[in-house]
């Protein structure tokens, strides 16, 4: 009777599943898509421009050829002109920046079509802390151990603040999901990231902290809701561009701060 | 102004001048259990004189001096002809004996044959709990919403779910009424099951259209529950083992024929067999199930007067040892029958709901729980009063007051060593508000071919303390705040809502129904899904947050053949829906106080028709329904303020519902269903964000999921009955031909055809379930 009704109840769980299915969708005219990322801290601003594919199509981009891209710092009224590093790729590098000083980019495509996007330069990324904790008996293993890591810093008070991490290890980028955050988050005016990773003694980790803009916040806090599904999930939608002319993409200003540790037998607070 | 004057002057006349008649009253039960039977037929032999028993079981007619013969009946019943002497106010109480043959044969209504044509109601379904039970459905559990899902016009909101769509709107636009209380959240375990357990149901009415002026609070439906109140004569116990569930029912007379009780009780128990099974499940103190308890009770305190009182209270647990998560709710209503004459009734009854939620977990280090609810308290009372044989008038008065807790998350414990530690205590201020609303109707015959039920429902809805709220600008960034104190009234809306039914009997077989009803809904549901959700969070409408309304206007033709046998009707409808809700991209509406701004308001349409051809008589019965719509949304905010189809907009929905009874020992039964796959945004393509494939979408819900259809086949062997037993076994096959309906879909990248693919989720492929019934009486 007991295996009887474990086979029913096998049945039913197994009667779900999930199948790769032949589906037809609409196909849509390319878009231009721009990631802007103007590095305040290492004065370097690189354009990554491609154009979006149907769906299903190869996962080779086709890149932007642009005609002509232009950063204008607002605040200065000056201009920065880019190099092109590779196809579809720019750069632009000596860009003085100050917190609070307003960049406009501009991108021509070889149709003379312009796409341009405002943002604004955060505030200097705060010095922070990490610190490493021992975990014992890994999965209940006498024999494993692993450490894990938090980030403490102190968020600016009375000032919006949006913070983004990046984590490698061992050279390589270890956590591969949006990794962002806002003040909305402190307690008692102190941020703390937790690195969902565990490390093993004699691996080297990247910890980079960056402050960015607030449109630059908002655009992945978008990419992560449309990519969520279930319990929560939005309709889905495009994220709000930072530029016109129906352009996607976003034009992020941000600043950093990095720390590069290798992990030892001993615990070591890290600055 | 000036004629409705002149027209309420013309009916106060024909009031008048019909007030020499004498009244016959009474209440019309089963001879068997000593229920009552809602919607029974009482008629003057040769004379177009008749009325129907009300929600209570309660007829009141008024009839000239003389000697008439009276005919009562009930669909499923034997007819019961009394002679009377009618020459003073007359109360008969009587009891019509069931049709054993024909019991199998009582088909989704329950009322008379010929209701559905002379009846005023347009765009309402009566269900019988009796044939509920026969319909094949997913693991066997007999469920009265599941087979609302199969009668026109309604629409399951997702494979296996309790929640459902009603014309084209959404699932939160329906009001479920378990003894008058709201049921804030009809489902169990995640909505495979509906609360309602069928043993403890007597019957259930759903207005889609023409909804009385009684009812409001909902734009889509009002679906009407009415408990059973126990045998009135012996004592009986029910019961069921069932493949997931079991439930046992018992019920009988405290003082026979005065006063009765029913208590019934039902639990799954796929923790138990799992724990049994496995003992990693009892390791990790596996939780899961859910229950339901139903409880009635009734007392005649005199001829006058009878005091009602039900319980329900059901709750879902799921966890395992270091988190548990339950979802419930309590229903209690009181109620009061009194008679002030043989003309006027009135029902006086106290309601209290709940709804809430709480998610408990205890990681290592870490501790926190949070949760919502719902909490109405509500006083009611509704008068009948039959002046003559051509007016029924009722009026009324409703008012609940609603406590909503919003969501609110608290740390319980701390290391500060967890990662998770950036997670703080957060709370939303609760609110509260006071729903009211009076009515006043009439139901008219005026000749012998035209039959008019007009009234206006009037509700308001305030705002109270104590609270503090902001205002927004366009951006959606606070302005200004409010400070109100406890118990002030810093709010109101309030409309008019006018309902008219018409009948035109073209004559004893066909006839024409139109109607108009508006309806306001006051409270809105957050929720970013589709299906019934346990984080369902409800809100009310409020300074930034408007109530929804809409209008609805129906036209129907219904027509009986074959002296009853086969019932067919056509009903064309047309919705205008004001307010609807809908979110900005990327609104997180959990545990945000700012949630009130990221709502859009926006208006929909819905417009369709519905066929229904229905056999009720004989060995072989059923119905086929068919129902073509379309269900249109517009948002400034979204799709350039142009019109794009809602979720529910499914142009074809098809159900065919088949019994066959053999030797009155065997019954087959089956459904087929289809329908036009959900309106759904696929994305149209693809780049790169951060490393990260994005998916790039076009119109809003331009898409559709693929067509849903599925077959089930049910078979019930009377095993035994005799006097005092009866048992039956229940075989059903959900999903005959394992078709692959798509649950979801999901674009995901495959590494290694460096390519993205469509997954498509199916939850329930062939399920058989058996199940056990058995009655001692």
């Amino acid at each position: 009777m007991k295996n009887l009704i474990f086979i029913i109840f096998i049945t039913i769980l197994l009667s779900s599943c999930i199948d790769v299915i032949d589906l037809k969708v609409r196909d849509s005219k390319p878009h231009v898509v721009i990631e802007a990322i103007l590095d305040a801290t290492d004065s370097v601003c690189i354009v990554n421009a491609t154009y979006s594919r149907n769906l299903f199509e190869s996962n080779t981009e086709q890149k932007v050829d642009a005609k002509s891209i232009i950063l204008t710092n607002k605040t200065t009224n000056f201009k920065y002109n880019f190099l092109k590093n590779e196809d579809g790729t720019y750069y632009s590098s000596n860009i003085k920046t100050n917190e609070g000083d307003i960049f406009e980019i501009q991108i021509t495509d070889k149709d003379n079509n312009t796409y341009s996007a405002i943002a604004k330069t955060p505030e200097q990324t705060p010095f922070f802390l990490v610190i490493f904790k021992k975990i014992e008996n890994l999965f209940n293993d006498k024999q494993q151990q692993a450490h894990y890591g938090l980030a403490y810093w102190l968020d600016s008070p009375n000032k919006p603040s949006f913070y983004k991490y990046s984590l490698f290890k061992n050279d390589t980028l270890y956590d591969k999901s949006l990794m962002y955050t806002s003040d909305d988050f402190a307690i008692n005016d102190t941020m703390q990231f937790g690195m969902r990773s565990l490390f093993y003694d004699g691996d080297t980790i990247l910890f980079q902290l960056q402050t960015i803009n607030e449109d630059t916040y908002m655009y992945f806090w978008q990419v992560q809701d449309i990519m969520r599904s279930g319990l929560g999930g939005s309709a889905p939608y495009n994220p709000k561009s930072s530029f016109n002319n129906n352009a996607l993409g976003y034009f992020c200003i941000k600043q950093h701060k990095n720390i590069k540790f290798v992990i030892s037998e001993i615990p070591i607070p890290v600055f | 102004m000036k004629n409705f004057l002149f027209f309420a002057f013309l009916i106060s006349i024909q009031i008048c001048s019909n007030s020499q008649n004498y009244t016959l009253s009474g209440y019309i039960k089963d001879k068997e259990t000593g229920e009552e039977l809602l919607g029974a037929i009482v008629r003057i032999v040769n004379t177009n004189n008749g009325t129907a028993t009300n929600q209570y079981g309660f007829y009141t007619l008024s009839v000239p001096k003389g000697t008439f013969k009276v005919v009562y009946s009930y669909m499923g019943y034997s007819n019961d002809t009394i002679e009377i002497k009618i020459d003073e106010n007359i109360r008969k109480n009587v009891h019509l004996e069931r049709i054993v043959k024909n019991i199998e044969e009582i088909i989704i209504t329950a009322k008379a044959n010929d209701a559905n044509v002379k009846s005023t109601n347009v765009g309402t379904i009566d269900l019988s709990v009796e044939q509920s039970k026969k319909i094949p459905v997913l693991l066997g559990e007999a469920d009265i919403i599941k087979s609302l899902q199969l009668l026109p016009g309604v629409s399951a909101a997702s494979e296996g779910s309790s929640g459902f769509y009603v014309r084209g709107g959404d699932a939160n636009q329906n009001v479920l009424l378990l003894d008058e209380a709201p049921v804030y959240n009809a489902s169990h375990l995640l909505g495979f099951f509906s609360v309602f357990n069928s043993d403890a149901i007597n019957e259930v009415t759903m207005y889609k259209a023409g909804i009385p002026a009684k009812f409001g609070s909902r734009i889509s439906s009002v679906t009407d529950i009415r408990m059973r109140n126990g045998n009135a004569n012996k004592w009986q116990l029910n019961g069921g083992i069932g493949l997931i569930s079991s439930r046992i029912t018992i019920e009988g007379p405290i003082v026979k024929q005065k006063a009765s009780i029913l208590t019934s009780f039902r639990r799954t128990y796929a923790d138990l067999v799992l724990k049994t099974i496995k003992k990693e499940y009892r390791d990790q103190k596996l939780v899961l199930y859910f229950y339901d308890f139903n409880f009635k009770a009734n007392v005649f305190l005199s001829k006058d007067d009878r005091l009602f009182t039900s319980f329900y209270s059901g709750t879902d647990d799921f966890g395992l040892q270091d988190f548990g998560f339950s979802w419930g709710n309590q229903t209690a209503t009181l109620r009061w029958n009194h008679l002030f004459s043989d003309k006027i009734f009135l029902n006086t009854t106290v309601l209290y709901s709940k709804y809430d939620y709480n998610f408990l977990f205890d990681f290592s280090g870490f501790g926190g729980k949070f949760g919502a609810g719902i909490y109405d308290y509500s006083a009611k009372q509704d008068f009948s009063f039959n002046p003559n044989s051509r007016n029924s008038i009722n009026w009324g008065w409703i008012s609940t007051y609603h406590s909503f807790k919003p969501m609110a998350f608290k740390v319980l414990s701390k290391n500060p060593d967890d990662t998770l530690t950036a997670l703080k205590d957060t709370s939303l201020i609760p609110q509260y508000a006071l729903e009211s609303a009076v009515y006043l109707s009439n139901e008219q015959k005026i000749g012998n071919f035209l039959v008019i039920n007009y009234g206006l429902r009037y509700s308001i809805f305030n705002n109270i303390g104590p609270i503090t709220y902001k205002s927004y600008d366009a951006e959606n960034q606070p302005i200004d705040t409010f400070n109100i104190k406890k118990g002030n009234f810093y709010n109101t809306f309030q409309g008019f809502e006018p309902r008219i039914n018409i009948t035109i009997l073209l004559n004893e077989r066909n006839s024409i129904k139109l109607s108009y009803n508006r309806t306001y809904q006051y409270l809105h549901l957050l929720s970013k899904t589709t299906s019934s959700n346990p984080l369902d969070m409800w809100i009310p409408s409020s300074p930034n947050l408007k109530p929804q309304y809409g209008d609805q206007w129906s036209v129907g033709y219904f027509s009986n053949f074959f002296d009853n046998i086969l019932e067919t009707s056509v009903e064309v409808f047309y919705k205008n829906l004001y307010n609807q809700v809908d979110y900005e991209n990327g609104a997180q509406i959990y545990f945000n106080p700012d949630v009130e701004s990221l709502v859009l308001q926006g208006i929909g349409r819905a417009y369709g028709a519905e066929f229904l051809i229905r056999k009720n008589i004989g060995n072989f019965t059923g119905w086929i329904a068919y129902t073509i719509l379309k269900s249109e949304r517009k948002f400034n905010e979204i799709e350039n303020g142009n019109w794009y189809p809602a979720r529910q907009d499914r142009r074809h929905d098809v159900a065919i519902v088949l019994n066959y009874e053999l030797f009155r020992k065997f019954t087959f039964s089956t459904s087929w269903v289809y329908t036009t796959g959900d309106a759904v945004t696929f994305p149209v393509g693809k780049y790169t964000i951060d490393g990260h494939y994005v998916y790039l979408y076009s119109s809003r819900n331009g898409d559709r999921m693929p067509d849903y259809h599925r077959l089930d086949f049910g078979f019930t062997w009377k095993i035994k009955e005799t006097k005092n037993f009866a048992c039956d076994l229940n075989l059903s096959i959900y999903n005959v031909y394992n078709r692959k309906n798509a649950y979801s879909i999901n674009f995901n990248y495959n590494e290694k055809t460096n390519n993205i693919e469509a997954e498509r989720l199916s939850l329930f492929g062939t399920i058989p379930a058996i199940t056990f019934n058995f009655r001692l009486k």
